[in-house]
């Protein structure tokens, strides 16, 4: 018989004693915890008597509750912030029952390498609402470069900024619902017919993400009729991890392909928008 | 061992529960037998509930996580074969029933959808199965069936 406890706070000021405890994890929706070997696993914190699941918006920023799944926030933001990348990139992730429990949350707290979310709130550039031996606010970008920000801490919440924005998110997948092999999205804020900014991830690369940075100099400040497919092919330099299932040497290829259709795909929507006007 | 009191079907339902057993093997243990395990990964959808009105996997949920708050149900919940729900007498009459393993779940996710969206688009239907497999039939009928369900309830 297995001694894992559960622990069930109600609030947030109960987690930091809980969170020092050795062996014991936030959870949220569980979908990573149950598919996975819990071996090392003491004891466990059920978060769902925390308040965490909402999205509000004040002004132009967005603060979204840790425990909110997927569906619920492409949901919400459907009414809250239509064009939002992050409808585009979590509305296809995983399937509709994954995605009912699937927690931002847990999302962050793991970062898989197939994961539909990082690179969209990376190029958002989220900040993080953290408690536990961490308290406060920090940029998601420091969360997953520093180990000392991620241990013993929660996230309670995530929060993005509005920006009137272009963007796209691809999935590189063998079936519709499958794990992605790498995602590519792409955020552009656009001036009439020219690019003022650019911010483009690749997900599942041997470094885990990748920011293009080559790519963003490349597409800042320019002419949107100047843009040039190979160019910005040539700028994308990223190695996708290998799998059983797949060669790394054709899908690195691939997403430089992806990667500059991606970068259309999210100036088409700007026309699109800019037609409706 | 942990006592717990679930609300599956609009009933209380007390289980004595190991604190790492899915949802699943508590409901099938508990009588459920309708509730389906088939990967027991989340991918192919036999293993659905409602859990407060929305498809989940029960394979992956921890029991543990789960209260007499939750409204959990299963397609035995809805109808049966004395009484059936519009939506499972139109998978009867569409012949989108085979081995009819994957159907309980997949009734479900149909309940679910038709309950957001009464009047669904043939891709309305799609999405909302994708998180469901079968291996007999093609799902042409299936999708047949439940937009002949949504015309029959819309008629009601």
């Amino acid at each position: 018989m297995n001694n894992i406890k559960w622990y069930y706070p109600v609030s947030l000021a109960e987690l930091p004693l809980l969170l020092e405890k050795k062996g014991v994890v936030p959870h949220g929706g569980g979908t990573h915890l149950t598919s996975r070997d819990i071996g090392g696993i003491e004891g466990f914190i059920c978060l769902k008597n925390l308040d965490l699941d909402y999205v509000k918006k004040d002004k132009n920023m967005i603060e979204i509750g840790a425990m909110c799944s997927y569906a619920g926030l492409v949901s919400k933001l459907k009414e809250l912030s239509p064009d939002n990348l992050l409808i585009k990139s979590l509305q296809n992730a995983a399937n509709t029952p994954c995605r009912n429990r699937i927690t931002l949350g847990g999302s962050i707290g793991f970062i898989p390498t197939w994961s539909d979310l990082a690179g969209a709130l990376l190029a958002l550039d989220a900040s993080l609402i953290l408690a536990g031996k961490v308290s406060g606010e920090v940029k998601l970008s420091d969360y997953i470069a520093k180990k000392e920000l991620q241990d013993q801490t929660l996230v309670c919440a995530v929060l993005v900024e509005d920006i009137k924005s272009v963007s796209a998110h691809y999935r590189e997948v063998k079936t519709a619902n499958d794990m992605p092999l790498f995602t590519v999205t792409v955020l552009l804020e656009t001036d009439k017919n020219k690019i003022k900014s650019a911010r483009v991830f690749v997900v599942g690369t041997t470094e885990h993400i990748s920011e293009l940075k080559e790519l963003e100099a490349y597409l800042q400040g320019k002419d949107v009729p100047a843009l040039d497919d190979a160019d910005m092919q040539e700028r994308v330099n990223v190695k996708i991890v290998g799998k059983r299932i797949t060669d790394p040497e054709y899908m690195s290829y691939k997403a430089k392909i992806e990667t500059a259709r991606t970068v259309r795909k999210a100036l088409r929507s700007f026309s699109a928008a800019e037609e409706a006007v | 061992m942990m006592n717990k009191i679930l609300n599956v079907n609009g009933k209380a339902l007390e289980v004595k529960i190991s604190p790492d057993e899915h949802l699943l093997f508590t409901l099938r243990k508990s009588g459920f037998t309708e509730v389906k395990a088939g990967c027991k990964e989340g991918e192919c959808g036999a293993c659905i509930v409602l859990l407060n009105g929305k498809p989940v996997n029960s394979c992956l949920i921890f029991t543990a996580s789960i209260d007499e708050r939750d409204k959990l149900l299963t397609v035995k919940g809805i109808g049966d074969l004395h009484e059936p729900h519009v939506i499972q007498q139109a998978f009867v009459d569409s012949g989108a029933v085979q081995c009819g393993f994957c159907t309980p779940g997949i009734v479900l996710a149909a309940y679910a959808l038709l309950n957001e969206n009464p009047d669904p688009t043939e891709t309305d239907v799609k999405k909302a199965m994708d998180g469901n497999l079968c291996r007999c039939t093609g799902y042409v009928k299936i999708v047949e069936a439940v937009l002949l369900a949504a015309k029959r309830l819309q008629n009601m």
